[in-house]
């Protein structure tokens, strides 16, 4: 059963109010189904979620809350996924313009290759010693990485 | 030109077979890193390639990334590649100028690789390679061919698919460092390694396509149909390398490796081919080797013109330069008044040690001062280099490539001028086989006009051979190959046989000479006489028109005199002169021997 009260527009998201669960279905021309999964992903600890597609190739969602949960609640919930979609939609938005950044970069770099460098690339050279993240650890030496530590001396039972 | 630059021997993996494993400890300090880099520039290398150890572990990665870029150079990297799988480590080095990387990849399955390099690396080197495809750069996949990963080369084939930008490249371990250490463990027997290596690069020709593999320190008999496929630092198109603390660059050699002698002295791969390892040699051999490859081979190279420069026009240009960086075979340095032009081989039709041969053993470097495609005269089209008079006596010549300086004196009149006189004495029946138009026949006119000489040549081509009879009236000709002449002519029936520039032509010159002793009477003369291998200093415009002119190359092996002598060591022959080529000389050497008795 649809219902409007939910103050969002029928045609883009449409929602069912259950027992303690929400079924809304979404238009994928509008949501793709890799925004739906980055939308549906934050509220895995809340919910338990369910995605499938409608007769009408529509994206169903099914969020049902792990705790019983008042129709206020459910409500709300709705809302936040509305937000998330939003949300994740603009992410990925922002990430497709960043790697058209990126190839222009590299674009730039590849001009570069045919000469020397012009004196406005030669400015935009930073000879600052930053050196780069290494969030993963991957540039560690391997002796820190995998070398067994040394047992500490004088350590055990049977030490004097 | 490439600079191999190493920032030091320090890595985030461990491979079992690494040729550095005994530096681990040591680290290059940044501000020599830096300096070499610099000189790397002011030496005019287009490229400077990191490497180690794994250079991407140095906080500085970026930092010097952005100094070669500023320099106007070209970046490279040779790397285990983790560290590219960053995307924003690897956007920064490509904004520097990253065009060239060289990556080690040791199986298309994680099992094995990680076993090989010790360390969970995998994933991660395969998802660096997925991030550097379509980025526009020169792509290497390096693969070392060990025991641990004999039997996995067609994984990496299949793996690579996903990676169209790169060339796979199966290398030879080189028994050095970790792989010496542990030899047995992991270098595999050079046949069983090229049998995989033969196997994989035929099952990359058909998933990947063609010239998608390639191999590095194979001897390339084991490799028979892809002897094309060589890549090592001169295909990549290196010039110079540094270790840590070295002082300065120096030319790129293969040292570490050796053409086996006397097996692969006449074969015809030899210039390209990488032999065996020294210490793989010293240990097991050559008996693995296949037959050496019979056939035709280049016997003449081009130094080709890379920059000239004022210089004074007395004592050492070189000194100010610094001596390190120049290859002692391959750059040539010639004055000529107050100009230095500096020239350099690149060819891989003829060996190193080759090279070396006709530079500083014969010395018979040339001025090409003609516009033909290939020289025919050569006292008109050629200027002898010599070693400059600067250089006598001083204390770096030994391990200086050297100046050299044009020499005025025709060698090749002077020289001709001798033989001729020499051949003009003899009297009675001459055998001249490979007479040609009759250039050195010529010789005989006088004593044949006297009646004192009675002169047969031999040659296949009709037209030269007409031409030649004209030049000796009343001689006899046989319009045959040496081969198939020689059967038909009398036994005992000649006081001299002469071949010139034959012998080096033939495909079994030791069957031809049964045939010349037949026919030699007792106390009767061979005389054979032949070139080495010669060099010629030329500019672009000379070499391209001399490679494109599509001469065809005539010479079934390249000996000097005493090659030729040795393989002439018969009990019907002995030697009466000798005469080498020299660097004062032209590249004709002369073997004369007398006809015993029995
Ligand atoms: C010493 S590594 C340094 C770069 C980087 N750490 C890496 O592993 O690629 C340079 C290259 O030499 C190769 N290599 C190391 N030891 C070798 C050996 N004993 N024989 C042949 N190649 C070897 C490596 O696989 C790598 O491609
Ligand atoms: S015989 Fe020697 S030179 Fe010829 S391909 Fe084999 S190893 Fe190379």
């Amino acid at each position: 059963m649809s219902d409007t009260l939910w103050g969002l527009p029928a045609p883009q998201i449409d929602a069912d109010l259950g027992e303690a669960a929400v079924t809304m279905r979404l238009d994928p021309t509008l949501y793709p189904l890799e925004v739906i999964y980055a939308a549906a992903y934050p509220f895995i600890a809340r919910c338990w979620v369910v995605l499938d597609r409608d007769d009408a190739g529509r994206v169903s969602v099914v969020l049902t809350a792990k705790q019983a949960a008042t129709a206020e609640q459910l409500r709300a919930l709705v809302g936040e996924f509305a937000n998330e979609l939003l949300s994740s939609a603009c992410r990925r938005e922002i990430t497709r313009q960043n790697r058209a950044l990126i190839e222009s970069v590299t674009t730039q770099a590849f001009g570069g290759a045919m000469g020397p460098p012009s004196l406005e690339e030669l400015e935009a050279f930073d000879f600052t010693d930053e050196p780069f993240d290494d969030p993963l650890g991957i540039a560690q030496s391997w002796e820190d990485k995998y070398r067994k530590k040394p047992r500490d001396e004088g350590e055990g039972e049977g030490a004097p | 030109m490439k600079a191999l630059i190493k920032v030091g021997y320090a890595c985030n993996e461990h491979c079992t077979f690494c040729h550095t494993q005994p530096l681990r400890e040591l680290q290059g300090a940044a501000d020599e890193v830096e300096a070499k880099i610099r000189r790397a520039a002011a030496l005019g290398h287009r490229m400077v390639v990191l490497s180690g150890g794994e250079p991407t572990i140095r906080p500085e990665l970026v930092r010097w990334a952005r100094l070669v870029a500023s320099l106007g150079l070209e970046l490279g990297l040779v790397t285990n590649g983790l560290v590219l799988s960053y995307p924003q480590v690897l956007a920064r080095l490509l904004d520097a100028r990253l065009r060239y990387v060289y990556m080690s990849l040791h199986a298309g399955v994680a099992e094995v690789h990680d076993r090989i390099v010790r360390a969970e690396s995998f994933a991660i080197a395969c998802d660096a390679l997925d991030r550097l495809q379509g980025r526009g750069l020169t792509l290497t996949v390096n693969c070392v061919v060990t025991r641990q990963n004999l039997a996995h080369l067609r994984s990496l084939v299949d793996r690579a698919t996903a990676w169209p930008d790169a060339v796979i490249k199966f290398s030879a371990t080189e028994p050095k460092g970790g792989a010496l250490r542990s030899l047995a463990q992991v270098v595999p027997r050079i046949a069983d390694a090229a049998a995989a290596v033969l196997d994989a690069l035929g099952y990359a020709r058909t998933v990947l396509g063609p010239d998608r593999a390639r191999h590095g320190g194979f001897p390339l008999c084991l490799l028979p149909g892809f002897e094309h496929a060589v890549d090592d630092l001169r295909t990549h198109g290196y010039w110079t390398m540094v270790e840590v603390g070295e002082p300065d660059l120096v030319p790129i050699d293969a040292n570490n490796q050796l053409h086996p002698s006397p097996h692969c002295d006449d074969c015809r791969l030899r210039g390209g081919c990488p032999g065996l390892f020294r210490e793989y040699h010293a240990r097991h051999g050559a008996a693995e080797l296949a037959p050496p490859r019979a056939g035709v081979r280049s016997n003449a190279c081009d130094w080709v013109l890379e920059r000239r420069e004022p210089c004074a026009p007395a004592g050492c240009p070189l000194l100010p330069l610094g001596l390190d960086p120049w290859e002692p075979a391959r750059h040539l340095f010639v004055r000529e008044g107050a100009v230095l032009a500096r020239y350099r081989c690149d060819s891989r039709d003829l060996a190193d040690d080759s090279l070396h041969a006709i530079k500083h053993g014969h010395g018979q470097l040339y001025l090409d001062a003609s516009s033909k495609p290939a020289v025919d005269d050569f006292g008109e089209d050629l200027v002898k280099l010599a070693r400059a008079s600067v250089c006598e006596g001083c204390e770096h010549r030994p391990r200086c490539t050297g100046l050299f300086e044009p020499v005025r004196e025709d060698v090749f009149a002077r020289d001709e001028a001798a033989l001729r006189h020499q051949l003009a004495a003899l009297h009675g029946a001459v055998l001249e086989l490979g007479c040609g138009e009759g250039r050195l026949s010529s010789a005989f006119v006088a004593a044949a006009a006297a009646g004192r000489l009675r002169w047969t040549g031999v040659d296949p081509d009709h037209d030269a051979l007409a031409r030649a009879a004209a030049v000796v009236p009343g001689g006899a000709t046989i319009a045959d190959t040496a081969e198939h002449a020689l059967p038909q002519l009398p036994t005992a029936g000649f006081d001299h046989v002469v071949m010139a520039h034959a012998w080096n032509h033939l495909a079994d010159p030791v069957a031809v000479l049964d045939g010349v002793e037949r026919v030699l009477r007792a106390g009767g003369e061979l005389w054979l006489l032949d070139d080495v291998p010669f060099g010629l200093a030329r500019s672009q415009p000379q070499h391209r028109r001399g490679r494109d002119g599509g001469a065809r190359w005539q010479h079934h092996r390249n000996d000097d005199a005493a090659r030729a002598h040795a393989r002439l060591q018969r009990p019907g022959l002995q030697l009466l002169q000798r005469r080498e080529v020299a660097p004062d000389t032209s590249n004709q050497w002369l073997l004369r021997y007398r006809r015993s008795p029995a």
